[in-house]
């Protein structure tokens, strides 16, 4: 249609009384006033509900925290919690089935999702960072920006500094912005939620080329372990996992353009600036491309084989390995050697404990510090609500049996790729993973693994109800109305599997919980140390009072290893031998937080320190109290901070010597 | 000349297609946002920041992996699109920080704004230059979409969605949709903040603060002090409650109790001051201590020594020419005077106080 045939039939339309006509392309007149509101508020009625439902969330959810705050014993606040997520996904779950459906409107419910699965983390702590890893990478966001140099010591999680990726984004959003390395991470964490889920539904459009199945696969993404809570901490993971879905979404990609074509060549240059990013963000999640890559690979080398892949897609998919490979392997080893040692004892103790499990030794992986570690109690001493547990015992099985089911569905129905294949293999380690769920040491990795397998399963699930969908073997009003039961019960089950009540809500003070343990008390001391003895000052301090010295007094706590016991001076009765102390005062530090609650609660992680601390299985009692009293009359520990629950002590050494001679004279 | 330049049909072609995307405009609008990230008010520099931040980079980045307009309009859509963009900005801040960082320079806002400019202005020339020498051919292989998968279900959505994008209509169908979700996220964010800002916020911990201030709070060892004398020790305690407190501060050295300072304090007031008393020195080293404990309604039973209250401060004081000393720290009378150090290493002799919130 001409532009004048356009102005005849706006001007022909009694409804239009055009103040003004503005041409956004050749053939739709954007009329301003009138029938644009009509249409566009006709255009939003389908919508309604789900529009609704997240304001409704949203209040909700704000409503869950404060009660949180006022009876953290409660059960009230779950059930707001989930009264809010149950307003939000029926409505966009049964949207998300229709495959009438617009694009548009699918598109705005996964980043409304997105949206409204990031309101927990803004309620829980806006006002700084709690979580553990959060400090730890707030801390040094906070040293880069103020003196611009990378791969500095950070005390809490020391691998952080050799992964300096959310680091510098960070500094450079806030260079550019001028808003606090607080206010960024929030803005920046937000921004990744929402690509996420566009990554997840890229994916799936591409495999299945089905806005509808991608809709779906996007939408149980929302509902991701992890995604909800862990993702949402400002942590080098949340960035990670995100650039990991996008190097695949190119790689993907990349083996359905044309062969020869520049589009070829520029998804796999984004494809790889994207693992570029990712490599010098986080390890495992580099590992788990590079895994994900080998499995492309093998998967069209064998079809490749069976005549039944192009080799120019063996060949690039090939080459992009060699390079992923060859970069991570290079940080791996040239910037970040201590990634290993890490790693290590995790994947050691974790594959022991699976390897007695499955040879019936039970699940105990021996240790060097103590009892070994007991086999995994899910839930025990917990407060979540009864069907939070149950959830949590039926969905990773339930998973996998949709997500095999998916896999029969999509073979049939999108033939044999390697892209699909690698959704498939990656869909499949979360199945073979679940042994590890059960193991104290191996829990973790097999929770972190699973916050990049759930998405390929739920590819997979996607592809399953996509096609239940159109079958007409049910009625599609029944099948339309499953996803959001579906997708609620996956969240219930995702999170209480995922995390305890303590990294969930907000509420007091809890001993050894990391996420209660920025106290107003703590937030003092740390003011006091860096007014008074101002930054970078090295201090000995348990895992909390490290937690709060170096994220807020700037302070370099003593990251506890075999060479820096810390356990040997803060938690022994005996006061410490010159040989124990030799390192710290060759480390410099001069400093000592001793936590005089250690002495009447026992830690809530299980452990004061550190995981490898000597005795962390098997306490029943909290430190005996001459942890504490030991300092009193040591003249090498001068006491110089004191508060209802801590004790600051500066060390002289001089002195320390002097007694030591003394003492052997 | 110009005329015939123009003429060129692939040339101005080429400019058409630009001008719908990415390589026409980024230099524009790059370069207004860089202005107004860097001469803009905060709000606005907020605003563009993050505009610039998560979108200039990328398009710069996909304009030089693609190279042609075609590739990126036909093949990128939407969501796709919008993500990648984003995700590629993301990568190029990281890696134009480690690449500044790897040249030697320290990272600062002049190196990430002059870095980002940089990249604007190398993937624009990469992407017009070979339009200037009239290489940068549009081939046919270019122009084919990929072929979907296979489609499971009808895509309904995906044939209307394709039908209203040959009509021209896409953004005309979005807008709906994205302003419900703009309107809802709005109310959403009311309700959010209305919420934090009427419901009561619960009442916080309660706690005291004892601990040495001004110089006293540098001494890092045992303090060199002459025979004879008194010692003045400078301390703050902080009343971190909601309620009116009142404290007793009580010291001792060695054997010898020092007179108690009363102090009535308000709900997060504070009183700085010194603690003065005779020091009682034994062979090598004394321990000065100096708590806080509340007042009974009984003065008698009134707590005196300062090692029965909840951690007291403690320093060590002991004769200058035995310092450090090996012991033995018994408790025999010695009268020393105390020369505190500050971390310059001058002396003080600080008497003033200073008080908030307090009834002493």
């Amino acid at each position: 249609m001409s532009t004048p045939a356009v102005l005849e039939r706006a001007r022909a339309d009694p409804a239009v009384t055009p103040r003004a006509i503005v041409y956004i392309s050749p053939d739709e007149p954007l009329v301003i006033g009138g029938v644009l509101i009509r249409r566009a508020l006709k255009q939003m009625r389908p919508m309604l509900p789900v529009w609704v439902g997240f304001v409704v969330a949203c209040g909700l959810l704000t409503v869950s925290f404060w009660n949180a705050r006022l009876d953290p014993q409660g059960k009230m606040h779950y059930h707001l919690f989930w009264l809010a997520v149950v307003a939000f996904l029926l409505p966009a779950g049964r949207k998300m089935m229709s495959p009438t459906t617009r694009s548009s409107d699918r598109v705005m419910t996964i980043l409304a999702l997105g949206l409204l699965s990031y309101v927990p983390k803004i309620l829980f702590n806006p006002g700084g960072p709690i979580y553990f890893d959060e400090l730890a990478h707030y801390v040094q966001t906070e040293r880069l920006y103020s003196d611009g140099h990378l791969f500095t010591y950070n005390g809490l999680v020391h691998i952080v500094e050799d992964y300096p990726g959310l680091h510098t984004l960070t500094v450079s959003l806030r260079h550019i912005t001028g808003l606090s390395t607080w206010t960024t991470s929030l803005v920046l964490i937000f921004v990744l939620h929402l690509t996420m889920l566009l990554g997840v539904y890229s994916l799936a459009k591409v495999v299945t080329g089905s806005s509808h199945t991608a809709g779906i696969a996007a939408f149980l993404a929302g509902v991701a372990p992890g995604l909800w809570f862990f993702n949402s901490q400002f942590a080098y993971e949340s960035l990670a996992i995100v650039l990991f879905m996008w190097a695949i979404v190119c790689f993907v990609t990349m083996t359905k353009a044309p062969v020869g074509s520049r589009r070829r060549t520029g998804f796999m240059i984004t494809g790889l600036v994207c693992a570029g990013g990712m490599g010098v963000t986080h390890h495992l999640t580099s590992y788990m491309l590079i895994a994900q890559l080998a499995f492309m690979t093998g998967i069209m080398a064998w079809r490749w084989i069976r005549r039944k892949e192009k080799f120019v897609n063996l060949r690039d998919t090939a080459f992009v390995f060699v390079v992923v490979v060859t970069v991570v392997g290079w940080w791996l080893f040239k910037q970040a050697p201590k990634t290993a040692s890490y790693l290590g004892p995790y994947i050691k103790k974790g594959t022991t404990e699976l390897g007695n499990m499955l040879t019936g030794k039970g699940g105990a992986a021996v240790t060097k510090s103590g009892p070994p570690a007991p086999k995994r109690k899910l839930f025990a001493g917990s407060t979540i609500p009864i069907y939070e547990q149950l959830s949590a015992f039926v969905t990773p099985p339930g998973i996998g049996f949709f997500g095999f089911l998916g896999w029969l569905k999509a073979r049939k129905a999108y033939g044999k790729s390697a892209g699909l294949g690698a959704v498939v293999v990656m869909a499949g380690i979360y199945v073979a993973v679940f042994p590890m769920f059960l193991s104290a040491t191996g829990n973790e990795g097999a929770r972190r693994s699973w916050a990049f397998t759930y998405f390929f399963v739920g590819v997979l699930i996607a592809c399953w109800m996509a096609q239940r969908n159109q079958s007409g073997k049910w009625p599609r009003r029944v099948w339309g109305t499953l996803l959001g039961p579906a997708a609620i019960v996956l969240l219930i089950g995702n999170i209480a599997s995922d995390l305890p009540a303590d990294y969930r809500f907000p509420g007091g003070y809890v001993h050894g919980a990391d996420t209660r343990a920025v106290t107003p008390e703590a937030a003092d001391l740390a003011r006091w140390f860096r007014d008074t003895l101002g930054a970078n000052r090295r201090v000995i301090a348990d895992r909390s009072g490290s937690m709060v010295l170096d994220a807020f007094a700037r302070a370099l706590s003593s990251a506890p290893s075999e060479a820096l016991p810390v356990w040997d001076v803060l938690l022994k009765a005996e006061l410490p031998s010159a040989d124990t102390m030799a390192p710290f005062e060759a480390g410099g530090f001069r400093m000592m937080l001793v936590d005089k609650r250690n002495t009447k609660y026992l830690p809530r992680i299980t452990y004061y320190i550190d995981q490898q601390e000597p005795g962390r299985y098997g306490r029943v009692d909290p430190l005996p109290i001459e942890t504490v009293t030991k300092w009193a009359d040591v003249p090498w520990a001068i006491r110089i901070y004191s508060s209802t629950s801590y004790d600051l002590y500066r060390l002289d050494y001089d002195q320390f010597h002097a007694m030591e001679s003394g003492t052997h004279s | 000349m110009i005329a015939a330049f123009l003429e060129r049909r692939d040339l101005t072609t080429r400019l058409a297609a630009y001008e719908s995307g990415d390589r026409a405009f980024l230099l524009a609008i790059g370069g207004t946002l860089l202005v107004l990230v860097q001469f803009a008010p905060g709000p606005i520099r907020v605003i563009f920041g993050f505009i610039l931040a998560f979108t200039i980079p990328g398009l710069a980045v996909l304009s030089v992996a693609f190279r042609e307009q075609s590739d990126t309009t036909a093949h990128l859509r939407g969501a796709h699109r919008f993500g990648l963009v984003v995700m590629l900005s993301i990568s190029s801040h990281i890696a134009l920080a480690l690449g500044v960082y790897a040249l030697g320079f320290t990272m600062s806002r002049m190196t990430v704004m002059i870095s980002l400019p940089i990249l604007i202005f190398a993937s624009a020339l990469h992407a017009i230059l070979p339009t200037l020498r009239g290489n940068a051919m549009v081939t046919e292989d270019d122009v084919i979409d990929y072929e979907p998968a296979g489609a499971l279900v009808p895509d309904n959505d995906h044939a209307a969605y394709l039908a209203s994008a040959q009509q021209g209509r896409r953004w005309a169908s979005r807008w709906p949709s994205v302003a419900g979700l703009i309107l809802a996220s709005a109310v959403g964010a009311m309700a959010i903040i209305v919420g934090l800002k009427v419901l009561p916020e619960p009442e916080g911990t309660t706690f005291a603060t004892l601990s040495l201030s001004g110089p006293w709070s540098a001494i890092d060892h045992a303090t060199a002090v002459d025979r004879n004398g008194d010692v003045a020790i400078q301390v703050v305690l902080t009343n971190n409650s909601f309620n009116t407190e009142t404290y007793s501060l009580i010291a001792s050295a060695g054997d010898n109790t020092w007179r108690p300072r009363t102090f009535t304090l308000a709900g997060g007031g504070h009183w700085e001051g010194v603690v003065a008393g005779h020091v009682g020195v034994n062979e090598c080293l004394t321990k000065i201590q100096i708590g806080v404990t509340g007042v009974p309604k009984d003065p008698t039973k009134a707590e005196t020594d300062p090692s029965k209250t909840v951690s007291p401060l403690i320093v060590w004081a002991g004769p200058q020419n035995e310092l450090p000393c090996a012991g033995p720290f018994s408790k025999e009378q010695a009268v020393i005077k105390f020369k505190p150090q500050d971390a310059s290493g001058t002396t003080s002799t600080t008497t003033s106080e200073s008080t908030q919130g307090a009834q002493g």
